[in-house]
C-alpha cells in the first residue's frame, strides 16, 4: 500500500493525537514525584490506550480473514493498522516512563515491541516502494501463488520442444518441410542434424532442464542462465550450432528461460515483499497475548 | 483453480511461528506459575535492601483484606511490618503512602532515599492544617528557594557561654605555659572522630611527655572507653563536631596553678570540687612545711589590685588565707578567662562565696533539621568552607558556612557534571525519627528468603 495523498488526515490525527499524549504526558511526567512509571493512574491510563491501539492493529488479520463482513473498507482498516500501531509505541513508551528495563516479561514485551514496530516500519516503506519496482522488473508478473505451477508448465513445454527437435525422423520432415530444393543433400543434413542435436540434448539436460525444474527453491545458485547476459550468449552459440531450420524453437526456448527467469525475480521480489510479515506477525501475536498476560499480572501486583 | 487454498511454505512457516511464539511464551509462563516462580511479573529488580527476598512475593505483595480479590498492591501495613516510619509533622495536610517516595523494583541501592519531587509536591507551595507556617513555603530545591541557613539570619548570634577569640588562637607566635611556640590549627580543638590520634595540646600529651605532642604521634593516646573506629564505621562516627574540652585542647596553654607553692593545678570542675581540692592540697602542704607559717607576706598580683596574704598564726589560718588568696586568683582571673562566673544566690554558708559557672552551652548541631558528614568534607581545608574563622573575635560570631558555599559544589549535575549531589535527602530526613518506635519482628528467616536457609559458616544446617 503506497503512502500517499488518501493517508493525509490518518497523518494529521495520527501526529495530533501524539501531540496531545505528548503533552499530557510531560506535564504527568513533572508532578509525579517519583517520576513516570506504569503502576500509576496515568501510566495505566496510557498501557490500556496503546494495547486498545495494538488490538486493534492486530484486528487487520481478521478483517483479512473474512473481506465479506461490513466493516469498513479494506484500506481504511490497512491504515488504521498504519497509523494507530505506529501510535501505539509512544503510548507505550509514556506507559512505561521511557523505561526498557524491568521484570523479564516487561523487558520481553518491550523487546517483541520495539521489533514489532521495526519490522512494521520495514513493511510499509517495502510496501509503498516494492510493487512499482515489481511491475518494472517483472512486466509478466503473475500471480504469486501460481508461480510453481507456471514455472512446472515451462518446463513441460520445454521437454516437449526439446523431445521434438531431438527426434530424427522429425528433424528430417522439418528440413524437407522447410526447404525443398535442397532435398539432394538432405543425408548430409542428416548427419549434421545428428551432431546438432546431440549438442542440443546436451545444452537441454544439463543446462537448461536443471534451472527450469528449479521449482520453489528460487534460483539455483551458479547456474548461468539465472544471468540474462549469460543466457543470452549461450542461446547465441547454440544458435549457430543448429540449423536456421530450427531457430525459431530454439528462440521459443529461450523465452522460457526468460519467463523463468522473471519468474525467479518476480518470486525473489516477493519475498521481500512479504518476508518482514515471518516476523511482524507472529511476533504481533505474541506481543497482544503476553501484553494481557502483563496487564492482569500488573494490575493484580 | 483450487491454488489459492493451497500453503505455500511462506505461509505455512508464518502460521506455524504465529501459533508458536505466542504458545512458547505462554508455555513459559506457565512452566513458572507451576513452579511458584513470580518472577517473570516484577516490574523490574528489588532493591539492595530487599534484594535477599528473591520471589518471596507475597510478603510484601499481600492480599488487601476488603480488596478487589486478585489485587496485592503493596500496602503501607506491609511495609510497616518491618519497618518504622514516625510522623513528618504533625500538621502536614497529606501523608503520602510509603511506596510512592520509596520506590521499589528499580533495582535501587539506597531505597531509603526519596527523589526531591517527593520534597516538592509539598514545600514548593507548603499547605498545614491551621496557623502560620514556620519554614519558608515555597522551597524547590537546595539551589531554587531554599533559604539560608537559620543560625546565619539576621539577629542570630552564638549562644556559647565560653569566652573564645578564634583570630587570636590562630595567630603565629603563640607561646605555652612552658615557653614553647605554638600554631594552633582547627583539628586542635575540633575533631569529629579522634581516629587514634593524639589531642596535640591535650592532657595525655602533656602526662607522657610534659609538652605538647608532635603532630600526628600515636599510642594509647585515646580514652580508654573509647574504641577505636572501624573503616566502616569511621564516616558514620566522623559526622559533627565534638565540642572543644579543656582536657583535651586549653591544658597546655591555660594552666589552673593556684598556688606558687602547690605545683599540681586545680582540676577542671565545679566550684564546689575545686574548692575542695584547694583545701585539700593547702592542708597537705603546710602539715608538710610547718616552717611556711612564718614566711613572710607577699603580694600576689591579680587583675583587680594587689592581694595581700597577710599573716598566719596557725595552719588553720595559713590554709584559710591562702585559700582565699589562690580563690580569689581562679575566680577573678583564670576561670574568668573562658568561662562566665555567676554569683551564687540563695544558698547559705561558707558555700555561697563560690560562684556559679554558666553552662558552656557550646553547639554541637546548628542544623537540627539537616544531616552532615564532616568526615565526607575532609578533603577540603576548614577555612576553605568556615571562611569567617581565622578572623572572628567574639564568641557570638557564627561560623557556620553560609547557602552559597555548599551550593559551589552541591548544585545541578546539569550545570556542570564534577556538580555534588544536590538532593534533599542527602541533607534532610523526611521522618521524624525522635517519635521512633521500636519494631517487633512477624517473618522467620524461612518465611523471607523461601524456606531455604543457606549453611552457617560452621558448618551447622539452619532448621528448615
Amino acid at each position: 500500500m503506497r503512502i500517499d495523498e488518501t493517508h493525509r488526515q490518518w497523518f494529521i490525527g495520527s501526529v495530533v493525537g501524539l501531540l496531545i499524549t505528548s503533552l499530557i504526558y510531560a506535564i504527568y511526567a513533572a508532578r509525579s514525584p517519583q517520576g513516570p512509571h506504569g503502576g500509576s493512574v496515568m501510566g495505566i491510563i496510557f498501557g490500556v490506550v496503546g494495547y486498545i491501539f495494538m488490538i486493534f492493529a492486530g484486528l487487520l488479520g481478521m478483517r483479512k480473514k473474512f473481506p465479506i463482513w461490513r466493516i469498513g473498507r479494506a484500506q481504511t482498516w490497512m491504515r488504521g493498522h498504519l497509523w494507530l500501531g505506529l501510535l501505539s509505541f509512544p503510548l507505550i513508551l509514556f506507559h512505561s516512563g521511557f523505561s526498557f528495563r524491568g521484570g523479564a516479561l516487561t523487558s520481553l514485551l518491550m523487546t517483541l515491541f520495539v521489533i514489532v514496530i521495526l519490522s512494521g516500519l520495514l513493511g510499509a516503506v517495502l510496501q509503498h516502494y516494492m510493487p512499482r519496482l515489481i511491475t518494472q522488473q517483472v512486466p509478466m508478473e503473475t500471480i504469486y501463488d501460481q508461480i510453481d505451477r507456471v514455472r512446472g508448465t515451462l518446463l513441460g513445454e520445454a521437454d516437449v520442444l526439446v523431445a521434438e527437435l531431438s527426434d530424427p525422423v522429425k528433424m528430417q520432415s522439418i528440413a524437407l518441410q522447410s526447404d525443398t530444393e535442397e532435398i539432394g543433400a538432405v543425408s548430409t543434413v542428416l548427419r549434421l542434424e545428428l551432431e546438432a542435436t546431440e549438442e542440443l540434448r546436451d545444452f537441454y539436460d544439463k543446462l537448461l532442464r536443471p534451472y527450469l525444474a528449479q521449482v520453489g527453491k528460487g534460483i539455483p545458485p551458479g547456474s548461468v542462465l539465472s544471468s540474462a547476459i549469460e543466457s543470452k550468449q549461450n542461446f547465441v552459440r547454440l544458435r549457430t550450432l543448429m540449423p536456421k531450420v530450427v531457430h525459431s524453437s530454439i528462440s521459443d526456448l529461450e523465452d522460457i528461460c526468460e519467463e523463468k527467469r522473471e519468474l525467479d525475480r518476480q518470486s525473489k521480489l516477493h519475498k521481500v515483499l512479504h518476508g518482514w510479515l515471518m516476523v511482524h506477525i507472529p511476533l504481533s501475536l505474541a506481543l497482544v497475548i503476553l501484553g494481557l498476560v502483563h496487564a492482569i499480572g500488573a494490575l493484580r501486583y | 483453480m483450487n491454488y489459492f487454498k493451497e500453503w505455500t511454505p511462506t505461509r505455512k512457516w508464518r502460521s506455524i511461528l504465529a501459533i508458536g511464539l505466542p504458545a512458547l511464551g505462554l508455555l513459559w509462563l506457565l512452566g513458572l506459575g507451576v513452579a511458584r516462580n513470580n518472577a517473570p511479573y516484577s516490574s523490574g529488580p528489588l532493591s539492595t535492601s530487599h534484594a535477599f527476598m528473591g520471589s518471596q512475593c507475597n510478603t510484601c505483595h499481600q492480599p488487601i483484606a476488603m480488596g478487589v480479590g486478585i489485587r496485592k498492591h503493596v500496602s503501607d501495613e506491609s511495609c510497616l511490618a518491618c519497618h518504622q516510619a514516625p510522623m513528618h509533622q504533625a500538621s502536614q495536610t497529606f501523608t503520602p503512602s510509603c511506596a510512592s517516595c520509596h520506590v521499589e523494583h528499580v533495582g535501587s541501592t539506597n531505597l531509603a532515599h526519596a527523589t526531591d519531587r517527593s520534597c516538592t509536591q509539598c514545600h514548593s507551595n507548603l499547605q498545614i492544617k491551621s496557623g502560620a507556617h514556620l519554614y519558608q513555603a515555597d522551597i524547590k530545591g537546595f539551589n531554587v528557594n531554599h533559604p539560608e541557613f537559620a543560625p546565619l539570619r539576621a539577629g542570630f548570634r552564638d549562644s556559647g557561654n565560653i569566652k573564645f577569640n578564634h583570630a587570636m588562637h590562630l595567630k603565629a607566635g603563640l607561646l605555652t605555659e612552658a615557653g614553647k611556640p605554638v600554631q594552633l590549627e582547627c583539628a586542635d580543638c575540633h575533631r569529629s572522630s579522634d581516629m587514634g590520634q593524639t589531642w596535640k595540646y591535650g592532657e595525655v600529651a602533656l602526662k607522657t611527655t610534659g609538652t605538647p605532642a608532635k603532630p600526628g604521634a600515636g599510642g594509647a593516646m585515646m580514652p580508654e572507653t573509647e574504641s577505636r573506629p572501624s573503616d566502616a564505621e569511621g564516616p558514620s562516627r566522623a559526622s559533627y563536631m565534638k565540642p572543644p574540652t579543656y582536657e583535651n585542647s586549653c591544658i597546655a596553654c591555660h594552666s589552673l596553678q593556684f598556688d606558687p607553692a602547690i605545683s599540681q593545678p586545680a582540676p577542671h570542675d565545679k566550684p564546689e570540687v575545686v574548692h575542695a581540692f584547694v583545701v585539700q592540697k593547702l592542708t597537705e602542704y603546710i602539715a608538710a612545711h610547718p616552717g611556711a607559717i612564718r614566711e613572710g607576706t607577699g603580694e600576689l598580683q591579680i587583675p583587680r589590685g594587689a592581694f595581700n596574704r597577710g599573716s598566719a598564726h596557725s595552719p588553720s589560718e595559713w590554709v584559710t588565707l591562702h585559700t582565699a588568696q589562690a580563690e580569689d586568683l581562679l575566680w577573678r582571673k583564670t576561670c574568668l578567662e573562658c568561662h562566665v562566673l555567676n554569683p551564687r544566690t540563695g544558698d547559705a554558708g561558707a558555700a555561697t562565696t563560690l560562684p556559679v559557672v554558666a553552662e558552656p552551652n557550646i553547639t554541637t548541631r546548628w542544623l537540627p533539621h539537616a544531616v552532615f558528614q564532616h568526615y565526607a568534607h575532609s578533603s577540603m581545608t576548614c577555612e576553605s568552607c568556615h571562611t569567617k574563622a581565622p578572623s572572628s573575635t567574639e564568641t557570638s560570631d557564627v561560623l557556620l558556612p553560609n547557602i552559597s558555599t555548599c551550593q559551589t559544589c552541591h548544585r545541578d549535575a546539569r550545570e556542570n557534571i564534577a556538580a555534588a549531589s544536590n538532593s534533599c535527602s542527602l541533607c534532610h530526613q523526611y521522618h521524624d525519627w525522635k517519635e521512633g518506635k521500636p519494631i517487633k519482628g512477624k517473618y522467620s528467616l524461612q518465611q523471607l528468603v523461601g524456606g531455604v536457609v543457606m549453611p552457617a559458616p560452621h558448618g551447622e544446617v539452619a532448621s528448615q
